[in-house]
């Protein structure tokens, strides 16, 4: 997660930071259009979730070195934002983790099209209703930190699709 | 995409082996009081019927309060920082 990544102009499928950037934006609207279930309804929103997963394990495949060396890079951090870094990141996985197991066991439509009954517990309602909530400034953060990479990425890329 | 490609099928596994186990221990949390008691109480969120409101609207609303709980933490953060490198000593 370098902001001071080196761009070459080839395709966006051989530069990892391109590559990285363009998986990052599928993330980012899918996960907005599974974060408004009013909009798209309950079956859709719960489908939605399951197909959300894909992006989401190919964020954290492309960042596969920084989870294998977190916790050694957490040892030798020098800065505040190298620890922030570490900590939101990690709050932001297991908050995902939480938002979609609170949202498959308070499933309406996805479990019972499957013929897995559900019992609903509305200790689970308020549980996803309220990470779900949480996990949007968590994202806001999280984007925030990486700013200057997503504005380099935007610049470098909108630069080539002119010339 | 050769660079989702490579060792993606162990990798995947290991980060579904673990989200999974996360998501089993994350289950247990039903069982505490802190449950029971919300389970008691019950929940409920989201008015009675349909607000007064046209449908586009209703459909946008989501998608608007979304991008502003993201959105804002998201300016105050950079806000903050600019203002912490202002003041920070050079090194």
């Amino acid at each position: 997660m370098s902001s001071n990544a080196k761009i070459t102009n080839n395709t966006w499928k051989d530069n990892l930071q391109k590559t990285r950037f363009v998986m990052d934006t599928v993330l980012l609207v899918s996960f907005l259009i599974v974060l408004a279930p009013q909009s798209t309804g309950i079956m859709l929103h719960e489908w939605l979730s399951v197909v959300f997963l894909i992006p989401f394990v190919i964020h954290i495949l492309l960042h596969w070195q920084w989870f294998i060396g977190s916790f050694k890079q957490l040892k030798r951090a020098k800065t505040i934002r190298e620890r922030y870094n570490f900590i939101l990141n990690y709050s932001l996985y297991l908050l995902m983790i939480f938002v979609l197991v609170s949202g498959f066991l308070v499933s309406v439509s996805l479990f019972p099209t499957l013929g897995i009954p559900l019992e609903i517990q509305d200790f689970w309602s308020k549980m996803h209703h309220d990470s779900a909530t949480l996990i949007m400034p968590v994202l806001g953060l999280h984007l925030a930190l990486h700013f200057r990479w997503i504005k380099l990425l935007i610049t470098q890329m909108s630069k080539k699709a002119v010339s | 995409m050769k660079f989702l490609k490579k060792d993606w099928k162990s990798r995947s596994t290991i980060i579904v082996a673990i989200s999974l186990l996360v998501g089993v221990l994350m289950i247990t949390v039903d069982q505490t009081q802190f449950a029971s008691e919300i389970n008691a109480m019950g929940y409920h969120h989201g008015g009675e019927g349909k607000p007064d409101i046209p449908a586009v609207v209703l459909f946008i609303l989501p998608f608007i309060k979304a991008l502003v709980l993201i959105g804002v933490p998201l300016i105050l953060a950079r806000l903050i920082a600019s203002i912490l490198r202002r003041f920070s000593p050079k090194r």
